[in-house]
């Protein structure tokens, strides 16, 4: 049980409010048994801090090495930090009587400080209970009386309950703050298990009530530390006369010890007491009164030193004080001449009773020149003073400046007066429609689009690409440009015939100009016994090779031999000629070369 | 003959969409929203896929008060054209007026800083740039096989690349993360796919959600903070594509069964 003293004094220390001088010492217990293990605990202040120098003292052993530390930082004046360090020493006494721990000197800022001398009694026997701290002791309302020592926890000591209002009479709207807290003794052996807290909340009818805060934190009670889990609101009364909030009823499990075979249960119904609270009425209110209770401060400022006719500028109306923001009502504002004043956006932010509402107005001006925005006024209910206040602000003038002729449409609310010559109010919330969209066609993809368009461009460059070849290849294989283009030349050289002087002569041409192509060879000089052994070395079809053979023979005989053909045997060998000119282009199409 | 008679039907059935379209604006503009709502899908119904429509539609949703539909609509009209001013702003007031204003879920700044020519830009521009890199590739390797041209060979390269991050970015446009609106004024979400469970959580009108899974007229919805759970697909308005109701009743993906509950 001792340790919840030695975390109890920590927390103490860590809790306690900085004091002149800023070096601090004090133990959990001014009686001491002997060789039972007490907490020296050193508080320093200051921006910067050293360690504690421990001295030695006659009859107490004191661990020089700090079991419990803490810091905290703080700034103050904005900008300087300050730091609070938390040491806490075992320590125990060896011998009874008096002791005396001579002051603790710390490195403040450059400069030792010492802490005041401490005396200690050391007895003998067992220990004694604790002193009890009359700052954090607790009141009647809930909680245990605090006579028990840590040997003697009790049920009660273990969780308890707490219900606070900081004001007990209030005008009408006034904020109060409630604040109910579950105070847990900070244990390991301790196991709360329960729901919502506040399940069993106060009745708080007549109040307004604001969003529930939840605050955890550590205090020491009774030399004990806890764990407290506050839910605050604050309440604004509607009405006015007594009031009641009601009692918190709180049903919980408490579980005691870390063994799992040794753990004691215990079921709790708590309570806490009622508040009645006196709720005024407000005085009779001005005409201008906003609604608001509370103390509050009104800041406004225009946006722009410089406005443009036709383009919103911004006025920020900046409310904040201790009240209900629902309750903040508009600020007055007289009409602006020559301007189109939008309804505000409101936007509101609390932080318990404070709160803070912003009113922006979009304000046009429709004029040049000076636009002089009137003062700004905002009448509250002062609770403190108990009358009416109101603050103001402005007024403003803003120069305008012409707009440019084509600027006609504002984006702004739609306002009765917002009507202008030259300025076109749009509707509030959205754009409008579109009227011309472009034409309008059906959405519906061809299964073969995609894959076309994919293919499209590989087909492209693959034609591309062998057309590429062969067009390479006639520029640079003239063996295979000859053969390609062989029977072309020789249907051409055939039709031919017919019109010339010695049209065997020309036949004959024909036929060895189609074979030399064809096969690649030398035309000039070519005989059909020539020709012969290139067709069999070919091996070419024999009944072809042998009608062109034929044919050949013929045109040599009438060349050669002096046989005279008819233009009937000319003709007849042409036909022939052609007939078998494309048999024999195919046989040997598989023989061109390169 | 049969190319000009399918020509004057085209020319005639497209003068029909507008007139439709026209109807649609006359009916909002005297104030019938809802007349106007149904006339803009059945445009969209006869296949009408264009970011003013789907504008105009969440122009006349939002008027008649279905504040979920109109953000559906918003979106759909982002999702084709990324730069559509008019409706970002109008997404963003309706936005504001939804009971919490949820953002909806967003890949990281880096993502799209990094790929901005995704997110920039309009699935159609998108596709168009695909195509015509491609082509580009091809027409490039064509120069480089006709005559050595020192810059063919990184204009191919270049255009390769450009081709596969445009495809890509087509394709990832195509088959965008299922986006849907709840179009209630409140929707329950369960852990499971039984309406007699506990609520997860709830939805309300224009909340966005991601739709990862389809089982059996459920859709499992993740909120932008990564909350998860069960509603029936007919408290939403899915944003698609594909975008008429028919369809995305048909693309929804039936889970494993061992998942339909997580």
């Amino acid at each position: 049980m001792a340790k919840f003293l030695y975390i109890a004094v920590a927390l103490t220390a860590l809790s306690a409010t900085a004091a002149d001088p800023s070096v601090t010492a004090r133990v959990d217990q001014t009686t001491v048994s002997v060789n039972t293990r007490f907490v020296l605990t050193v508080e320093v202040e200051g921006e910067q801090l050293g360690e504690p120098v421990i001295p030695e003292v006659d009859g107490l052993i004191i661990d020089t090495q700090a079991s419990i530390t803490s810091e905290e930082f703080s700034f103050s004046s904005g900008t300087r930090m300050r730091r609070s360090k938390v040491r806490g020493y075992y320590a125990a006494a060896t011998k009874t009587g008096r002791i005396e721990i001579p002051p603790i000197g710390v490195r403040v800022d450059g400069e030792m400080r010492y802490s005041e001398p401490i005396v200690l009694t050391a007895v003998k026997g067992a220990a004694v209970p604790p002193e009890q701290d009359s700052g954090s002791s607790r009141d009647s309302r809930g909680a245990p009386s605090g006579r028990q020592s840590s040997a003697e926890l009790t049920w009660e000591d273990l969780v308890f309950l707490r219900s606070d209002v900081n004001k007990n009479e209030v005008f009408q709207g006034q904020p109060l703050v409630l604040t109910l807290s579950v105070w847990q003794l900070a244990d390991t052996n301790l196991r709360r298990s329960h729901g919502n807290d506040l399940r069993g909340e106060p009745a708080m009818e007549g109040f307004y009530q604001s969003e529930v805060r939840v605050n955890e934190t550590y205090e020491v009670l009774n030399g004990r530390p806890y764990k407290v889990i506050q839910y605050q609101r604050t309440l604004y009364p509607t009405t006015t006369g007594k009031l009641t909030i009601g009692s918190w009823q709180w049903t919980g499990i408490v579980q005691w010890g870390i063994s799992l075979f040794n753990r004691q249960r215990h079921e709790f119904q708590l309570a806490t007491p009622e508040h009645e609270i006196l709720v005024k009425p407000l005085p009779p209110p001005p005409a201008d009164f906003s609604g608001a209770v509370g103390r509050f401060e009104l800041a406004a400022n225009v946006s722009q030193r410089e406005a443009m006719q036709g383009v919103p500028m911004k006025l920020v109306v900046e409310i904040r004080g201790e009240g209900n923001p629902d309750a903040i009502g508009e600020p007055q504002i007289d009409k602006i001449e020559n301007a189109h004043t939008s309804e505000p956006d409101r936007e509101a932010e609390t932080d318990g009773p404070s709160a803070v509402k912003r009113f922006t107005y979009a304000i046009t001006p429709l004029e040049r020149g000076a636009l002089t925005i009137p003062a700004v006024r905002f009448c509250y209910f002062d609770p403190e003073k108990a009358q009416y206040e109101t603050a103001s602000e402005g007024p403003f003038t803003v120069p305008v400046l012409a707009a440019p002729e084509q600027r006609t449409v504002v984006f702004l609310p739609e306002s009765p007066d917002g009507k202008h010559a030259t300025v076109d109010v749009l509707g509030p919330g959205i754009l409008p429609e579109i009227a011309a969209p472009g034409p309008l066609r059906p959405s519906r993809p061809s299964p073969v689009m995609a894959p076309a368009l994919l293919a499209a461009p590989v087909l492209g460059y693959v034609g591309f690409t062998l057309a590429l070849r062969r067009k390479r290849r006639f520029e640079n294989d003239t063996a295979f440009a000859r053969a390609y283009r062989a029977r072309a030349t020789c249907r051409k050289r055939l039709r031919a015939v017919a019109g010339c002087e010695d049209a065997p002569d020309a036949l004959y041409r024909a036929l060895v100009g189609f074979l030399a192509d064809k096969l690649g060879i030398e035309e000039a000089g070519l005989t059909s016994n020539d020709a012969e052994r290139a067709l069999t070395a070919r091996r070419a079809n024999a009944e072809l090779a042998n009608t062109f053979l034929r044919i050949l023979r013929a045109c040599e005989r009438a060349r050669y031999g002096g046989a005279q053909l008819s233009q009937d045997e000319v003709h007849a060998l042409s036909h022939a000629a052609l007939t078998n000119l494309d048999a024999l282009d195919g046989a040997l199409g598989k023989e061109r070369t390169t | 003959m049969n190319a000009v008679f399918l020509a004057i039907a085209a020319t005639l059935a497209a003068n029909g969409f507008e007139r439709s379209f026209d109807r649609a604006l006359e009916e909002y503009k005297a104030g019938d929203y809802v007349a106007a709502a149904a006339t803009y899908e059945q445009l969209i119904a006869e296949d009408i896929v264009h970011p003013a429509v789907f504008y105009n539609l969440g122009n006349a949703y939002y008027r008649a008060g279905r504040l979920g539909r109109a953000i559906a609509n918003y979106e759909r009209a982002l999702q084709l054209e990324p730069r559509f001013e008019n409706a970002r702003r109008n997404l963003a007031q309706c936005v504001t007026e939804t009971k919490r204003g949820l953002a909806r879920a967003q890949p990281p700044d880096w993502q799209r800083s990094l790929l901005f020519w995704h997110y920039g830009v309009a699935p159609r521009t998108s596709k168009t740039l695909a195509v015509v890199c491609w082509f580009g590739l091809w027409a490039a390797l064509a120069v480089r096989q006709w005559r050595k041209t020192p810059y063919a060979a990184y204009i191919a390269v270049a255009a390769g690349v450009l081709a596969i991050a445009f495809g890509g970015s087509v394709w990832a446009k195509a088959h965008p993360e299922t986006l849907a609106v709840a179009s209630e004024p409140t929707v329950p979400v369960y852990y499971g796919t039984d309406e007699q469970d506990t609520p997860h959580f709830e939805l309300f009108d224009g909340d966005r959600v991601v739709v990862d899974r389809r089982h059996e007229g459920w859709a499992r919805v993740v909120l932008a903070d990564g909350k998860r759970g069960w509603t029936r697909s007919r408290n939403l308005a899915f944003v698609g594509p594909p975008y008429k109701v028919a369809d995305v009743e048909e693309s929804g993906q039936s889970p494993p069964a061992e998942e339909s509950v997580w």
